[in-house]
């Protein structure tokens, strides 16, 4: 009966999976919004029975103007909101880089916002289930002078944490900030974290964990910190994953065991001297203390909490680089990440990236191969996930083919 | 060490260099001018993250190891391995062209630098992408293109020819002169020239690893791996070019056809170390002093240079954490005299050039206020300018 009603749950699901992994149809979310063919940096979340997916709308470089989008997409795979919804409009600037989670009967979308024309500023809106915007005007997260960017945002169920990465006064470094939101749309004080660059954060049902990547060429590395629904940090933050170049990762929560971080190794170079690559996983204990290797100086063999390898670089070589999304699963993690194709004279230029998945028990890949989630001749980039909590997700991508068009799409993956 | 000690022991060195070229030659030869240079931070911020940001230049990060094309506006076009960005003359950076797809690929340790040309005579912004020469269009609203100009992409090769037939393999190095011609540095080992709609090649001996100077259809230089770059020169018919594994820089006489080395000594014969001479042993070493006899660069030559402001040609190895030039048949250091790497002031602006600390780093353009740019993709990473606070403000 059991397997019957799953079957029933996945039977939208068109393309046939590998493994335990089934992959759903590419759904485009808005075919002919005002961005000219410029959609880009998605995310999602579930809530109330549906996913919200937001994104940039349009060009957002000089001359832009790019807008934050959201579309809802049913738990069936239903695109519910085909025109989108613009989440703050506004006269002048871009908005960028948005993010979203939901909590308190509501989502909460986050993104950096250039509308003054000289450095960003946090701010923030929330999105009611049936798709209506409940801010008319943004909620100030961060908007003090100088830059304020790179915001994300969890829930404890009840309200919301946003953390971002600021610089402060006439200081040249920037720091970690967190300040909640709550559901009633109101901000709280900032608090400084310690966590940044880059920083992201994820609710275990006790705690928030704070993740940042460094940004450091030879020596990056993620690094984790606790922090409590206030954002209260419980220390300083401490590595979780090194060897990386250039850290991006992603984060998600595991239940009962803490969160799971996902980030690459090395790029490719024409030297060898960053070895091979990879996309590996860690695990942070509800302690907030890393579960798995931090260091790992030059492995020549692929490595347990590997879930996957750069090979050797020639015709056919594949390198996994860039970000990743994973996402709790009912019985196991799900990591989608990009794999490059290698081309060039060096074999080091990347020519076409796929995303590819994996479920994850722990830091050990259950699917070693791993599993195509988009692999067409355009390059599918910049993963993000939500779980329904019941076995299916929304995976959400840019697509783009050449010539600056990108578009934003979806694909539903049921785990078994 | 104060700037007047350091002038003072840059003085006697000089000195010493000149008066008898002797065993003590010392390593470190500062210029005369070196106390005078400070360094801004120009753009990109190593504590923001690998995530491209726009804002003040400054507090952007997602730079890493990037070039510099400083324009006739004053904007400064910066090409970084995710595409294409504009500091304006506010000092604010916003993205032009994002897909780097259209780009010369580049990993994140090579440098960009090279692939960006400004062409004085159509005002136009010329890049290098793969397997082709771009043009940039930009648009009010929009994003920029780069369209094809020469070469196809996808298709590398050496042909010859009419700009659309002629094929290219990678583009290493661009330079444009005031007449509009073009000069390419292809997979480091061919010399292309555009003009008039036709692509040449002026070097016929590829591959050769060696270092013979004379007729350039001749001439034999050994560019090895993603180092080395071309430049342009004191005229329209003179370039430079980093010859990366002969551990010099040779002068390019497009006029009468001909190269010669301008600076790097020769490598030693094969003897063992310990039987070298003081000056043997200054080979590979980043050593000052007299260009062909005594000064010698890190791990090759990796890149050069021209200044235009100072009549000096900026060059050096990819190792040697400092910056030098070739000036008066001399190489002697400018920023980075004294370095310690643990307590140079990393994002300040107006920072002595005894204390900056840049590795794996680069001259990568000159402005025509004598700024110089300088990048690196060791730590803190993004794009600075060098000037002589004696002679320009910043």
């Amino acid at each position: 009966m059991r397997h019957l009603l799953l079957l029933l749950v996945f039977a939208p699901l068109a393309i046939g999976g590998e493994g335990g992994i089934d992959v759903g149809e590419e759904l485009p979310l808005l075919a002919d919004g005002p961005g000219k063919g410029i959609q880009a940096t998605p995310d999602v979340a579930f809530g109330d029975g549906a996913y919200l997916v937001v994104w940039r709308e349009g060009w957002h470089g000089k001359g832009g103007s790019a807008r934050i989008y959201a579309a809802r997409v049913s738990a069936d795979g239903k695109v519910l909101d085909p025109k989108g919804i613009e989440v703050s409009p506004c006269k002048d600037g871009v908005q960028e880089q948005p993010r979203v989670a939901f909590g308190g009967g509501v989502f909460l979308v986050v993104w950096q916002d250039l509308r003054n024309g000289k450095d960003c500023d946090v701010l923030a809106a929330r999105v009611s289930p049936e798709g209506k915007v409940l801010d008319a005007e943004p909620i100030a997260v961060a908007a003090d002078p100088r830059t304020q960017a790179l915001p994300a945002v969890a829930s404890d169920g009840q309200g919301f944490l946003v953390v971002w990465q600021g610089l402060v006064g006439d200081e040249a470094a920037y720091r970690g900030f967190a300040a909640p939101v709550s559901a009633g749309g109101k901000a709280g004080a900032a608090i400084e974290t310690g966590a940044t660059p880059q920083p992201k954060v994820a609710w275990n049902g006790k705690n928030y964990l704070a993740v940042c990547g460094g940004a450091g060429f030879w020596a990056g590395e993620v690094r984790s910190v606790l922090l409590g629904a206030d954002g209260k940090p419980a220390g300083k933050p401490i590595p979780v994953l090194g060897g990386t170049k250039a850290a991006v990762f992603s984060l998600s929560v595991v239940p009962d065991r803490g969160w799971l971080v996902v980030s690459h190794r090395s790029p490719p170079d024409p030297w060898g001297w960053g070895g091979p690559g990879a996309m590996r996983a860690a695990v942070v204990g509800p302690d907030g203390r890393p579960a798995s290797p931090v260091k790992e100086e030059y492995p020549q063999a692929r490595l347990p909490h590997w879930l996957d390898f750069g090979r050797e670089k020639g015709k056919g070589a594949t390198w996994p680089w860039g970000p990743s999304a994973s996402a709790w699963a009912g019985k196991h993690s799900l990591v989608v990440w990009q794999r490059h194709h290698l081309g060039g004279e060096k074999w080091t230029n990347f020519e076409n990236c796929n995303l590819i998945a994996a479920r994850v028990d722990g830091v050990t890949s259950l699917d070693p191969a791993g599993v195509p989630v988009a692999a067409s001749d355009a390059n599918e980039r910049r993963p993000a996930l939500a779980a329904d909590g019941t076995g299916g997700l929304l995976c959400v991508y840019e697509r783009s083919s050449g010539e600056g068009v990108s578009r934003v799409a979806a694909r539903r993956i049921g785990v078994r | 060490m104060s700037r007047m000690a350091l002038l003072l022991l840059g003085a006697l060195w000089l000195h010493a260099a000149r008066a008898g070229e002797g065993e003590d030659m010392p390593k470190i030869i500062p210029d005369p001018s070196a106390s005078d240079w400070v360094v801004d931070r120009f753009a990109g911020n190593s504590t923001a993250g690998p995530e491209l940001l726009q804002g003040p230049a400054r507090e952007v990060g997602g730079l890493g190891r990037c070039g510099a094309c400083p324009m006739p506006d004053g904007s400064v076009v910066i090409p970084f391995a995710g595409g294409l960005a504009e500091v304006d003359p506010a000092g604010t950076l916003r993205v032009l062209l994002e897909d780097g797809d259209m780009l010369q690929g580049t990993t994140a340790q090579v440098c960009a630098h090279a692939g960006v040309a400004y062409s004085p005579k159509d005002k136009q912004l010329y890049l290098a992408g793969r397997n082709c020469l771009r043009r940039l269009v930009v648009s009010p609203d929009a994003p920029a293109r780069a369209e094809v100009v020469a070469g196809t992409p996808g298709k590398p090769g050496f042909d010859d020819g009419p700009l659309a037939a002629a094929t290219f393999t990678r583009i290493d190095s661009l330079v444009i002169n005031s007449r509009g011609t073009m000069f390419i540095l292809d997979h480091n080992e061919r010399i292309r020239r555009i003009e008039d709609g036709q692509v040449t090649t002026l070097n016929a001996k590829v591959r050769s690893g060696k270092r013979t100077d004379g007729p350039l259809a001749a001439a034999t230089f050994a560019l090895i791996g993603l180092g080395g770059n071309l430049c342009g020169g004191d005229d329209d018919d003179t370039l430079y070019l980093s010859d990366h594994w002969n551990f010099c820089v040779r002068r390019i006489d497009l006029r009468k056809g001909e190269v010669t080395t301008v600076a790097g000594m020769p490598k030693p014969p094969g003897v063992k170390p310990d039987a070298q001479t003081p000056q043997q042993k200054r080979f590979n070493a980043n050593c000052d002093g007299p260009a062909l006899t005594w000064a010698s660069f890190n791990s090759g030559c990796a890149y050069v240079c021209w200044d235009p402001v100072h009549r000096a040609l900026w060059c050096g190895g990819p190792d040697e954490n400092r910056f030098r030039w070739l000036k008066d048949g001399e190489l002697r250091t400018v920023i980075g005299a004294k370095p310690d790497q643990h307590k140079w002031p990393k994002d300040a602006i107006g920072v002595p050039t005894e204390k900056v600390y840049l590795s794996w780093n680069a001259v990568v353009a000159t402005d025509a206020k004598g700024g110089v740019y300088l990048s690196c993709s060791g730590e803190p990473n993004g794009l600075w300018r060098a000037y002589n606070a004696k002679e320009v403000k910043p």
